[in-house]
């Protein structure tokens, strides 16, 4: 990371720019920034229309899978009831909980983020916005085929959480379990977009002045929440490739008579599934942070206090996986680690919901929708919590565990927790977006509805579940003492999509009520209640406190008329400011993107490929996949566009460069984000190949004789070492303008990385080792693909590069691409000599003792 | 003075890293005692797998209290140097609250191995 | 103080099975030390996650409702968000690590052991000869237990000379008072056995066993269920275990024992030739006759058996025969395959000669 130095000193009191501006400044701005017209907003990538359609499309599979919940508990009113039958209801249960926690819950909070977050920052744009536009595309269309499979019976139907070997090819033989896989497919994707967007966006595009100490918690929130992504996703995206992998060529990872282990499954999936929980309630967490100082007129109680909660949840949600298998008998020493710790992730969370109720009890609070679902979030969130808490008592859990007492628990934490707070953001942000608060009337109705509704239904839950009822069940026998409740559950199941109802109601009439100015309604103190264009504010606010607009109430003004820095294009393009990580000190200008196809047009090549993968059509596969290649790279072209434009003086007598190569570029940031995920779904598969090991009954290797000689990995480590030195003698000569130089030492890299993986599995191959033969030999071929994987992506950048500089769009002075292909290529060599070393040097220390 | 947003993040969340690695090194600890089946070996009458991670506890205790330290020193020199950055004040205390955090959760762990020793 | 308590955990307990009326499948209706320690630990936790609960939202509303006053932060954050927690959860931490370290250390002396293999939608119940003096598990039996345990478990032990040939399915046979040790597996995708007046569930995985003690200390019949979702009819993977007093477990001991009765009267003797000519022996086995199937359920004794079908259906000549006639309406999904082509006298005087078999 690199080294920054304080600049803060030159942030003097006076506004950075003075009056009156230039004319033609603000239509010059607002000509940059213009959004497409007609059917050619499909285009936008610009956080403002792609945060709403990203927001719209995750309300809507929330729709959609409530409405498969409302037809289950329809089928569950009656005991032994027929209106259902199993085959429909798995699937009906499978796509409920597979699309509110995918399609809906994960995607939501990001959504939100597109759209708040950059405002929130002083930003005019996520730093990528391209990249979002195509995580959406990606996933909506996704998610629409995925749900679409429920109309054609191929929907799958092992349950959101997909026990193999229930879900493996021997049980589950329809094609119904790929298209789950592939469902997750996307949301991983547009799930690491984000947390690249989120992580860089917060990091490194945050108003001048707005140092760590003065970030708003939201921004807090959603930095912790891009590294729980970056560390908590790779798991299953791991345990996924080796499902699919093990459905596709019954490689035996989770099968048990081939050496495998359908635990280690649980392993990764809860090892994401837990993170996952609080990946969706932190986000809420900081929406509520931002919500209830507003409300209350007053600063959040205890800042630092919810800082370190936030980190603690963070770090803490990681320990945690093992206590969704407290019933599986692993050992009892293991389990009470597990107990412990979930124990401990209650603490930061009881820090955060004190923190806001003390600020609720220093400030005079708005009585106003968004306060009323505050309060159902409390009712409902802290009796979740202490349920949860009951869950980690290993012997209770024993009890309860796959009872509807979880049900109840689980759908207290995430309403309570996440759509509660979730609705009261939507009646605190709408002004945002329609000119005006909705209707209180209509808001306080939904609220009773959805609160009563939930109660009526949860509440009960918890008592069917004590009274011996488990989870999954498509009907149940008469007479158990489960009967009145269950049709008690079913009544507030409808009350609550009554409220839902309502809400959507109140925002279709709002909508043709639209008002364009975006009055400050609740009096807040953080940025994104500035008057925005679409071109965010007109000037970027200097920040000198957590609350810009409370500790200068002339900040509106000032902004708006251009005061402040960057009021208008310098380059005429869409730019945004890039500060230093620390105490955001304006570092150089950001050529934001603009309009553009191609991140449509990659996102459904996306989506073909997979799709058409799934039901086995080859030819359209490719061409999706082609699609999807060739707009990438042509998107990608048109970046790394070198410095195109003199410094540009933002006022304040602050020049920035509008280029910047080398670690203090925000791509170079990007990357480091990417490779923390990649190193830690490595991270995973080693897991998974030493998990093995230690669950092996007999010696392991188990056949020593099918593992290649030495020279065989020796040599391809050999390789890689050498691709290394060859990358940087290809750097020197890119240093020294020598293009002849750069291209030659790129050609021959690419093929000497190709070379050491094609040695390595070869050794491996021919050594006579099938991958269908045993878990060991699996988990060996798995590691040497997923290093296969890398090295054809380094191919294609090669390839990129050599392109570039044919082309002359790469030298020693525009040198982002190369640079951030780079890290890339240096990091797949290390990881290839890594998993070398792992395999054949974990079986040769196994053989020697 | 310059300092790099790396070990800033390492000097936030360094409190629940010593947790984690204390929850990684008892996992897998656990875990091979009770898959190969020493979990109840003793060494001069004491249990060699209590002992090995009431000390690995101890260990993290102590590495809590360094960072501790490490994190009132920064936030004393922000106090006397009255500089523009706050990040440094407001990140020593988040450091210390989550050593707060971290030592909770430590005592914990180490919790029921005391009270009913290695149990598979 | 603790008067207090009680009553107010009996008046609980109360309210939870009264609700109900029946309660056969409760985690509150403990018949097992097991059960009720989880069920006690359980009644502590629900009074003290309502009385934070409520403190909590009141907490909340006074806030909301009055105007604002100066506030600590270190009062609030501090002691409620670290103080309090901290001292409520290490006691239930305390509580919850005893209770689960005394009962994953339950005394094995074990009179029966008893393999439960999972299959999908149905549960294979056999019975394994118990350990028998000389061995190594006797042994230890008797130094674990003392001897007058071990004289027990050997005494309910030499009832069951042909023990090794037990085989039910769906329904679990226990003595009142004497540990019986279960052993779980599976035979397909994981299952998971749940007994909840007997105590707490487990999983049973492809490639591991898992073991648990049952342990009645009330004579009764409880109802268990699959709790691990394993596709299709997975709500309809019923179970019932019967604790019987000791004279009664040994004369159905001896009863299972037997093989299967010889059909008496002219209408189980035709049922006894549908059932062969209909193949259903090709699936289901029928000690001592001809009958030798074994992906279904052992039949040999399936008259004394409570339900059909793992719980879904009453036993009796009518059930049996609408089951075999249309095992899909009942069970959709199951793997009894419909039909079979037989005719209705036929069909009554196959289910009246299963009936029979007691």
């Amino acid at each position: 990371m690199q080294r920054e130095t304080q600049s803060l000193s030159r942030l003097r009191k006076a506004a950075p720019n003075s009056l009156p501006r230039p004319d033609g400044e603000l239509e010059a701005l607002e000509r940059a920034w213009a959004p497409p017209k007609g059917w050619r907003r499909l285009s936008a990538v610009n956080n403002t229309q792609v945060g709403l359609w990203y927001i719209g499309a995750a309300l809507l599979f929330m729709l959609l899978a409530g409405l498969l919940a409302l037809m289950m508990r329809t089928q569950l009113a009656l005991p032994q009831n027929d209106l259902i039958g199993p085959t429909l209801y798995n699937q009906l249960f499978t796509m409920h909980g597979t699309v509110m926690m995918f399609l809906f819950a994960v995607p939501v909070v990001e959504a939100m983020a597109v759209y708040i977050l950059p405002a929130m920052l002083g930003a005019r744009d996520l730093p990528f916005p391209r990249l979002s536009a195509y995580a959406l595309w990606a996933y909506l269309i996704g998610g629409l085929m995925f749900f679409g499979t429920l109309f054609f019976d191929a929907a799958p139907s092992g349950g959101w959480f997909m026990y193999p070997p229930l879900t493996s090819y021997e049980y589950s033989r329809g094609i119904g379990a790929d298209f789950w896989l592939l469902g997750i497919g996307f949301i991983e994707i547009s799930a690491i977009a984000g947390a690249i967007e989120l992580i860089v966006g917060t990091l490194r595009t945050r108003a001048p002045g707005m140092s760590l100490g003065k970030m708003p918690i939201y921004a807090w929130t959603m930095l912790v929440v891009g590294a729980m992504i970056v560390f908590g996703f790779p798991p299953v995206i791991a345990a996924t490739l080796l499902l699919e992998i093990e459905r596709a060529f019954q490689w035996p990872f989770f099968i048990a008579a081939r050496g495998g282990d359908p635990l280690l499954w649980q392993h990764l999936f809860w090892l994401f599934g837990h993170p996952e929980v609080y990946i969706i309630f932190l986000p809420a967490a900081g929406m509520i942070s931002t919500m209830v100082p507003a409300l209350a007129r007053t600063g959040l109680v205890g800042y630092r206090w919810v800082v370190a909660a936030l980190i603690g949840v963070g770090i803490l949600s990681l320990g945690l996986w093992a206590h969704h298998m407290f019933a599986t008998g692993i050992p009892q020493l293991s389990l009470n680690f597990f107990s412990a710790a979930s124990m401990a992730v209650a603490i930061p969370t009881g820090m955060q919901i004190f923190a806001w109720i003390a600020t609720l009890w220093r400030g005079n609070v708005q009585r106003s929708t968004p306060t009323w679902f505050l309060l159902a979030f409390f009712a409902s969130f802290v009796f979740g919590g202490l349920t949860g808490v009951m869950l980690a008592v290993v012997p209770y859990d024993w009890q309860v565990h796959d009872t509807y007492f979880v049900v109840a628990h689980l759908h207290y934490v995430l309403i309570g927790g996440m759509v509660f707070p979730l609705f009261a953001a939507l009646y605190y942000w709408a002004p945002l977006v329609y000119g005006r608060k909705l209707s209180e009337r209509i808001g306080t109705w939904a609220c009773a509805l959805m609160f009563s509704g939930f109660t009526v239904a949860f509440l009960p839950m918890h008592l069917t579940g004590l009274l011996g009822m488990p989870r999954r069940v498509h009907t149940y026998q008469a007479g158990l003492g489960w009967d009145a409740l269950n049709l008690v559950s079913t009544l507030g199941a409808f009350t609550l999509a009554s409220g839902i109802a309502l809400v959507f109601v109140d925002l279709a009439l709002s909508s043709r009520r639209t008002r364009p100015e975006r009055p400050n309604v609740w009096h807040a103190g953080s940025l994104e209640w500035l008057p925005q264009g679409a071109y965010g504010v007109r000037s970027i606010p200097r920040v000198e406190g957590q609350y810009p607009l409370w500790d200068n109430p002339a900040l509106a003004p000032e902004v708006q008329s251009g005061q402040h820095y960057l009021p208008g294009t310098a380059t005429g393009a869409r730019e945004t400011i890039v500060t230093s990580p620390i105490d955001a000190s304006p570092q150089y200008l950001l050529l934001v993107a603009g309009p553009s196809w191609l991140p449509l047009l990659a996102g459904a090549g996306t989506a073909a490929f997979f799709l058409f993968l799934t039901v086995k059509l080859m030819l359209p596969a490719a061409l999706g996949g082609v699609i999807a290649l060739v707009a990438c790279w042509l998107w990608l072209w048109q970046t790394d566009r070198g410095p195109v434009h003199a410094p540009v003086d933002i006022g304040g007598g602050i020049t920035l460069p509008v280029y910047a190569s080398g670690s203090v570029g925000h791509s170079w940031w990007a990357m480091v984000v990417l490779l923390l995920v990649s190193g830690t779904i490595l991270s995973a598969l080693v897991f998974a190949f030493y998990y093995y090991w230690t669950i092996a009954p007999g010696p392991w290797p188990p056949a020593p004789d099918t593992l290649p000689a030495w020279p065989w990995p020796a040599a391809a480590a050999l390789l890689c070492a050498g691709s290394a030195r060859l990358l940087r003698r290809a750097r020197q000569a890119l240093d020294r303008h020598a293009h002849r130089g750069l291209r030659a030492h790129l050609g021959i890299a690419a093929l000497t990385s190709l070379s050491a993986w094609m040695i390595a599995i070869h050794g491996q191959w021919q050594a006579g080792s099938l991958a269908t033969a045993h878990a060991f030999d699996a988990s060996v071929y798995a590691l040497l693909s997923y290093q296969g994987l890398f090295v054809a992506v380094v191919l294609i950048m090669a390839a990129y590069l050599l392109a570039r500089s044919l082309a002359g769009v790469l030298d020693g002075i525009r040198r982002v691409s190369f640079e951030v292909c780079r890290l890339f290529w240096l990091y797949t060599l290390w990881q290839g000599v890594f998993v070398l070393a792992v395999i054949y040097g974990s079986a040769a220390l196994a053989g020697a003792t | 003075m310059s300092v790099s947003i790396g070990s800033r993040l390492l000097l936030l969340t360094g409190g629940l890293l010593i947790w984690a690695g204390l929850f990684l090194f008892s996992y897998i600890l656990a875990a091979l005692a009770c898959a190969r089946g020493f979990a109840d070996s003793a060494w001069l009458g004491v249990g060699v797998v209590p002992l090995g991670l009431v000390l690995a506890a101890v260990a993290a205790m102590a590495g809590l209290l360094r960072l501790i330290r490490h994190a009132r020193r920064l936030g004393a020199r922000v106090q006397h140097a009255r500089r523009l950055d706050d990040t440094a004040g407001v990140s020593a205390d988040v450091a210390r609250m989550v050593c707060l955090l971290a030592a909770i959760a430590i005592a914990w762990h180490v919790l029921p191995v005391l009270i009913s020793g290695t149990h598979c | 103080m603790h008067v207090a308590r009680s009553l107010i955990a009996a008046a609980l307990a109360a309210g939870l099975t009264a609700t109900a009326g029946a309660a056969e499948q409760s985690v509150h209706a403990p018949a097992s030390a097991a059960a009720q320690s989880i069920h006690e630990l359980g009644i502590a936790m629900y009074i003290g996650a309502g009385v934070i609960t409520l403190l909590v939202v009141a907490a909340a509303l006074v806030a909301i409702a009055r105007t604002g006053r100066p506030v600590r932060a270190g009062w609030f954050v501090l002691g409620g968000g670290i103080v309090l927690p901290c001292a409520v959860l290490t006691l239930l931490l305390t509580a919850a690590i005893m209770v689960g370290d005394a009962l994953s250390r339950t005394a094995l002396a074990p009179v029966a052991r008893i393999e439960v293999i999972g299959h999908q939608w149905w549960w294979e119940v056999r019975y394994l000869p118990p350990p028998a003096a000389g061995t190594e598990l006797g042994r230890l039996l008797a130094r674990l237990c003392g001897a007058g345990v071990a004289e027990r478990a050997r005494a309910a032990r030499d009832d069951g000379g042909a023990v090794r040939a037990i085989v039910l399915a769906n329904e679990l046979r226990l003595p009142v008072g004497y540990p019986v040790e279960v052993e779980l597996t599976t035979r397909d995708v994981i299952h998971s056995f749940w007994v909840p007046a007997l105590g707490g569930k487990i999983d049973m995985i492809p490639g591991r066993v898992n073991r648990l003690v049952l342990h009645a200390e009330r004579a009764g019949t409880f109802r268990g269920q699959c709790a691990e979702y394993c596709g299709g009819p997975h709500g309809l993977m019923g179970l019932v275990v019967v604790a019987h007093e000791e004279a009664d477990y040994r004369a159905w001991l001896a009863n299972q024992a037997e093989p299967a009765r010889k059909p008496a009267g002219d209408l189980r003797v035709q049922g006894q030739a549908a059932f062969l000519r209909a193949g259903c022996d090709e699936c289901h086995t029928i000690r001592g006759t001809s009958a030798g199937g074994a992906r279904g359920p052992d039949l040999t004794h399936v008259g004394s058996r409570r339900t059909l079908a793992a719980g879904t259906l009453d036993n009796h000549v009518g059930t049996l025969a609408g089951w075999i006639a249309d095992p899909q309406n009942v069970k959709p999904g199951n793997r009894m395959p419909p039909g079979k082509g037989l005719q209705g006298s036929e069909l009554r005087a196959l289910a009246a000669y299963l009936a029979s078999l007691e």
